[in-house]
């Protein structure tokens, strides 16, 4: 299947559940005062013995998914909040389930996905109750630097232009690392593979994968530049850390419409990323990750959420260049439109 | 025409309900491990099993017909078509997923990572992946057709035997760079061999449409030693800058490019 509009798609039910949390009652006292950071570590304290895997690693394998109406930052609505309460969470649930039809495509749209077409961006909040995948800032708002969001803004500006201006999954490059592990509109799963020396995620979307070495051998010379990098893993404990460098200065951070502004912000060379997964249960492993990269952000930043095992689940082959057709299709579109813009002077 | 049998192959044949035509090697697996010394075991995982595990040169066989043109099978209409292809359409040049079995005769290198519930190749080629499970669970009923298909595994022995449907028809894939060409009907049964040394790979084709019988390849996947520096697998990205596609020349003599 082919889902090139996605990263195109601004998600309806997202704007659905932001406009939802607006009008739910405020938190009591106890609630606001709660960090985040405390709600990620409830649960991954529960006392769990992980099975292990022939050769003594911890035991992540599986089929893992993360679809979640939870936003990837803090709405201004919910300023203020680390967590939204149980009752707010299924009040959300409930108003995005019965997200009315999408509106017809307006005159010379061509229109894009819907929720009656196809999307799976989930259907429940995070059990954390977590009000943003942000957790770090307290605010659950990513510190981009002005210059930073001002790259970004020109290239959503000139996507008609070149193939250039937009971002790597549009171009089937790859959604990136760790872009790839946050949640988008559908194609939400990830098989986590363990044989000696490495762990291995296959990601439905778009058909990637990495080879995450954990021999304890260094980073690439900085010379060798990677869209995704160079992982090199280890276990800390029952938790596996993964961290990034090497990668190239062309890729983005977040691919996805689901992560909103961030979505198409640049990385640059300095980029590093320390990931960790902790299984925190049979059917819960505890995700986070922090991204520094000091040209981009005024401070390091961090995204937690938990993967849910989903046995049940089947990846399927998402082929990124099956009827490619979007990418010519705006760069066309783009000439046309200067085209009569000319003729109309 | 020179057709190579073996015991295997007569075995592999019975279940085919055809004879088996061998191309390339004409050594049968048993025969290859003749030659090894008996006192060297193969590696096998911790439950017992042969491990395929590790990263192996994938040989790379841009032309299935390896120098025997002649002794492929070919229908009428796989004659044609082979004949009728047209380099500067290889699907590949599109960025596609190349189908089974093109993945497995890339020039690049393949990652093997076996559990004891799938056997996973991570490829060079494409930057991409087969997951293949190895309890024999049947082929979907009524599936989309796939780049891959849908691939199923078990064990035979020693061996890990793949079967292969629900791959797509043209112009998606190809058999190999050379062109020889597959219809939606393609059947792929592959058999993975460790050895002490090395994978003996032996893949046949069984696509009535093309070809009259099933034919069969054997090749020899080696293990590779990491290159200082560098990962096992490199950053394959197919799509970037790829401006190939408009300036790719016809090979088909008497048509102008279009």
């Amino acid at each position: 299947m082919h889902n090139f509009l996605g990263p195109f798609f601004t998600s309806g039910s997202l704007a659905a559940i932001v406009a939802a949390a607006v009008l739910v009652a405020p938190a009591d006292a106890q609630t606001r005062s709660d960090s985040t950071q405390k709600v990620i570590k409830t649960s991954s304290t529960k006392t769990w013995i992980p099975t292990r895997t022939p050769d003594g690693q911890p035991d992540l394998q599986g089929v893992w998914t993360n679809a979640t109406l939870t936003p990837f930052e803090r709405p201004a609505e919910l300023a203020g909040r680390a967590t939204i309460t149980e009752q707010e969470a299924r009040e959300i649930e409930k108003r995005a389930s019965a997200t009315p039809a999408d509106a017809p495509p307006k005159p010379g749209d061509p229109g894009g996905y819907n929720s009656q077409v196809w999307s799976d961006g989930g259907s429940t909040w995070l059990s954390t109750r977590q009000t943003s995948l942000v957790v770090d800032p307290t605010d659950g708002r990513v510190p981009v630097k002005p210059a930073a969001e001002a790259k970004r803004k020109y290239d959503l500006e000139h996507v008609a232009d070149s193939y250039e201006y937009h971002s790597t999954w549009e171009r089937c490059i790859t959604r990136g690392v760790p872009a790839g592990m946050f949640p988008a509109g559908y194609n939400n799963a990830y098989q986590i593979l363990q044989s000696p020396g490495y762990v291995v995620i296959l990601s439905e979307m778009i058909h990637e994968m990495r080879l995450i070495p954990i021999d304890g051998r260094p980073h690439l010379p900085q010379n060798v530049r990677q869209w995704n990098g160079d992982s090199r893993g280890h276990w800390e404990g029952n938790t596996l850390v993964v961290d990034t460098t090497n990668y190239n200065d062309k890729g983005v951070i977040a691919t996805s419409a689901a992560t909103g502004r961030i979505k198409g912000i640049h990385q640059s060379e300095a980029l590093h990323v320390v990931e960790r997964f902790q299984r925190v249960d049979a059917d819960t492993i505890s995700y986070e990750v922090t991204i520094s990269d000091p040209e981009i952000y005024s401070a390091p930043w961090r995204v937690a959420m938990p993967l849910t095992r989903d046995s049940s689940y089947k990846i399927y082959e998402y082929a990124c260049h099956e009827g490619n057709l979007a990418m010519g299709d705006i760069l066309r579109g783009g000439r046309e439109k200067e085209k009569a813009e000319a003729a109309g002077k | 025409m020179k057709i190579f049998r073996s015991a295997l192959g007569l075995a592999a044949a019975a279940l085919w309900a055809a004879p088996m035509f061998w191309l390339g090697a004409p050594g049968a697996f048993a025969q290859t491990a003749g030659i090894q010394p008996v006192s060297k075991p193969i590696p096998r995982t911790p439950g017992g099993k042969p491990d395929f595990s590790g990263f192996f040169d994938v040989q790379y066989t841009p032309n299935m017909a390896m120098g025997k043109e002649d002794a492929i099978p070919y229908t009428p209409s796989g004659k044609a078509a082979y004949l009728n292809h047209d380099a500067k359409d290889d699907p590949t040049s599109n960025c596609w997923l190349p189908g089974v079995p093109r993945i497995m005769q890339s020039p690049y290198p393949a990652q093997f990572v076996q559990t004891p519930d799938s056997l996973v190749i991570l490829f060079e080629y494409m930057h991409t992946f087969r997951s293949i499970p190895l309890n024999g669970r049947p082929h979907p009923k009524d599936m989309e057709p796939a780049f891959m298909g849908d691939s199923t595994g078990h064990w035979e022995g020693d061996e890990i035997v793949v079967d292969t449907v629900g791959l797509k028809g043209p112009p998606w894939t190809w058999l190999d760079t050379a062109g020889h060409q597959h219809s939606d009907n393609l059947h792929v049964i592959e058999r993975f061999r460790r050895t002490p040394d090395n994978i003996e790979y032996q893949y046949t084709v069984d696509d009535s449409k093309m070809y009259a019988q099933p034919w069969t390849l054997k090749r020899v996947y080696t293990p590779l030693k990491l290159t200082p520096a560098l990962p096992e697998l490199i950053e394959y990205s197919c799509s970037e800058n790829n401006r190939d596609i408009p300036h790719l020349v016809t090979t088909k003599p008497g048509l102008e490019q279009k």
